[in-house]
C-alpha cells in the first residue's frame, strides 16, 4: 500500500475514534495522562500493522486490545504501589459539590475493581463486547468472563450500597 | 432501555463530568511512532540471526562473572549464579534479554542488555535505579525468549501456626534467597499488606560491589481473574518477555522494561520474574536494573517454597523483629 494513502486513512481513523477510545482507557487507568499514553500505544500499533488489519473493520477492535491488554501489562509492574482510593479520579465541572460526588461514584466504585475485573466491566458492558470477545481480548476463557462479570458487579453492588441493575 | 444502556449512559454522564485534558494531536503522535515501529521491525528482521546468536554468547560469558561471588562478568551475562550452583548450571540455564541491536533510525538511548554491571550497581548511598528519560520509554523492541527448561515448578510447604504474610516477612524471604547467591545486607525497607490479600516489600541489598533495589510481592491471584496470563503481549514498555505453564500449571512470566518503583513516577528500567501457583499465590520480584541478577536467580526467588500469604508464624514474628527500619508505603493491594 502506498504509505501516502496509509497514513491518510491511519489519520482519518485516528481523529474519528482517538475520543472513545481514550475513554475506555481511562475507564480502565483512572487516569487521563495515563489514557492517552495508552491510546497513542494502540494507535501507534495500530498504524504499523495497518496493512493487515485495515480493510475488515477491524481496526478499532484490534487498537481497543492493544489498550486493554498494555494497561494490564502494566498494572502487574504497578501492583505494589497501586492501592485502591476513595479519592474521586478527577475534579469535576462546576454544578454543586453533592451533584459532583453523585455524578463520580460509579467511577470511583469501578476504580476499586481488581484490574482484570475492571477490564472485564468496561469491555462487556461499556464496549458492549460479547462474552466471545471480552473472553479473546482478555485471554480468558468464556466461563471465567461470566464469573469474573457477575463478581465485579456483585462487588459493585457492594461499594455502591445500592441495587446496580445490570 | 436495557440494564445495559443504563450503565453505559451512567458512565456517560459521569464522564461527561470531568475536566478531560484536551487531546491533542495524538493521531500525530501516534502516527510518528507507528512510522518507529515499521522502522525498527524491518530491522530487527534483519538483525534477528545476530541477536539469537549474541543471545548465546551472552549465556556462555556467565561462567565468568557472578554477583556477590567476586566476579566481574558483563550484564550481558548476568552473572553467575552464585556458590552453591556451579557453572556447568549456570551455561544451560542462564537466561539473559537477546541483544537488541538498536536502529539507526530511533534516536533514542535505551539501555541495552549488555549494559555493565558497574553500571548497574551503583555505589551504596546513592540511587542505585536506572531512571530514564522520557524519551527512551517508548520501545515496541519487545524480544519473545523462552522460559528455560530447568525451571521447575515450586512444591510450596505447609507452614507451621500459618500467620498472614506482611511486608518484613516478605523482605526476609527475599533476603534470604539472596544470601544465597552470596553474602549481603539489607536496608531501606518499605512496602505494606493487607492481610489474606497482598504483601509487598522493597529494599536495597548491598554487597562489595554496590548496591540494587529490589521489590517482591505476594498476592492472591485468583482476585485477578480465573487464567492468569500465560502468553506474553508485546508492549512498548518491554523489551524482553519469556513465559510459560510450568508442568504444574503454574504460569511463570519473565519481562524486562520500563515500570515505576514504589514511591515515584520515573519510569526505571527492571527485570521482572513472576509466577502464578495454581493454589493462585502470585509472586512478583523485580530488580530495578538490569542486572546483575540473572532471570535464573529471580526465578529462585520467586520459586521458594515458602512463600504464601500465609507464612510459618516464628517467621513472621523473626522477620517484623529483625527487618527494622520498615516503612509502610500504604500501597497493600
Amino acid at each position: 500500500m502506498d504509505q501516502a494513502i496509509r497514513e491518510q486513512e491511519f489519520t482519518e481513523f485516528a481523529m474519528a475514534r482517538a475520543e472513545k477510545l481514550r475513554r475506555t482507557a481511562f475507564l480502565l487507568c483512572g487516569d487521563w495522562h495515563r489514557a492517552q499514553d495508552l491510546t497513542q500505544i494502540g494507535l501507534a500499533k495500530a498504524y504499523a500493522a495497518w496493512h493487515r488489519i485495515h480493510g475488515d473493520g477491524a481496526v478499532e477492535a484490534y487498537v481497543r486490545q492493544i489498550i486493554v491488554r498494555e494497561f494490564l501489562s502494566q498494572q502487574r509492574r504497578r501492583s505494589w504501589h497501586e492501592q485502591p482510593s476513595d479519592a474521586l479520579p478527577e475534579q469535576a465541572l462546576d454544578g454543586g459539590q453533592e451533584r459532583a460526588e453523585l455524578r463520580l461514584s460509579l467511577l470511583a466504585a469501578l476504580a476499586r475493581l481488581a484490574p482484570k475485573r475492571r477490564a472485564v466491566v468496561v469491555l462487556r458492558y461499556w464496549e458492549d463486547r460479547s462474552v466471545e470477545e471480552t473472553a479473546s481480548v482478555l485471554r480468558m476463557s468464556r466461563s471465567a468472563v461470566k464469573s469474573a462479570s457477575l463478581r465485579a458487579l456483585a462487588d459493585l453492588r457492594v461499594l455502591l450500597d445500592e441495587d446496580l441493575r445490570v | 432501555m436495557t440494564s445495559e444502556d443504563s450503565f453505559r449512559e451512567r458512565l456517560e454522564t459521569e464522564l461527561a463530568a470531568l475536566r478531560a485534558p484536551a487531546i491533542g494531536g495524538i493521531a500525530g503522535e501516534a502516527l510518528a511512532h507507528g512510522r518507529r515501529i515499521r522502522r525498527r521491525e524491518r530491522v530487527v528482521g534483519v538483525v534477528g540471526g545476530v541477536a539469537a546468536v549474541a543471545g548465546v554468547t551472552a549465556g556462555a560469558v556467565a561462567l565468568g562473572g557472578g554477583f556477590g561471588s567476586g566476579g566481574a562478568g558483563t550484564a550481558a551475562s548476568g552473572g553467575g549464579l552464585g556458590p552453591g550452583i556451579g557453572p556447568g548450571v549456570a551455561m544451560e540455564t542462564t537466561t539473559r534479554a537477546p541483544v537488541a541491536t538498536p536502529t539507526p533510525t530511533s534516536g533514542t538511548s535505551r539501555t541495552s542488555p549488555t549494559s555493565s554491571p558497574t553500571s548497574a550497581l551503583s555505589s551504596p548511598g546513592s540511587p542505585p535505579s536506572q531512571v530514564l528519560s522520557e524519551s527512551t520509554q517508548s520501545s515496541p523492541n519487545t524480544v519473545i525468549g523462552t522460559v528455560p527448561a530447568s525451571w521447575k515448578p515450586p512444591v510450596p510447604v505447609s507452614p507451621a501456626d500459618p500467620t498472614a504474610a506482611d511486608g518484613p516477612s516478605v523482605a526476609e524471604l527475599v533476603i534470604e534467597a539472596l544470601q544465597r547467591f552470596g553474602p549481603g545486607t539489607g536496608s531501606s525497607f518499605s512496602g505494606s499488606s493487607i492481610s489474606g490479600v497482598n504483601a509487598n516489600a522493597t529494599l536495597t541489598w548491598t554487597t562489595q560491589h554496590g548496591a540494587i533495589r529490589i521489590s517482591a510481592s505476594v498476592s492472591d491471584g485468583a482476585l485477578d481473574g480465573k487464567t492468569p496470563q500465560s502468553q506474553c503481549m508485546p508492549a512498548f514498555e518491554e523489551d524482553y518477555c519469556a513465559a510459560a505453564t510450568l508442568s504444574d500449571g503454574s504460569v511463570v512470566m519473565v519481562q524486562h522494561g520500563i515500570g515505576y518503583p514504589s514511591g515515584t513516577s520515573a519510569p526505571t528500567h527492571n527485570n521482572m520474574v513472576s509466577i502464578t501457583r495454581p493454589d493462585h499465590a502470585a509472586i512478583n520480584v523485580v530488580e530495578w536494573s538490569d542486572g546483575p541478577l540473572t532471570d535464573d536467580q529471580l526465578y529462585q526467588i520467586v520459586s521458594d517454597p515458602h512463600w504464601g500469604l500465609r507464612m510459618a508464624g516464628s517467621f513472621v514474628g523473626h522477620a517484623d523483629a529483625v527487618v527494622r527500619p520498615f516503612t509502610d508505603d500504604g500501597a497493600g493491594g
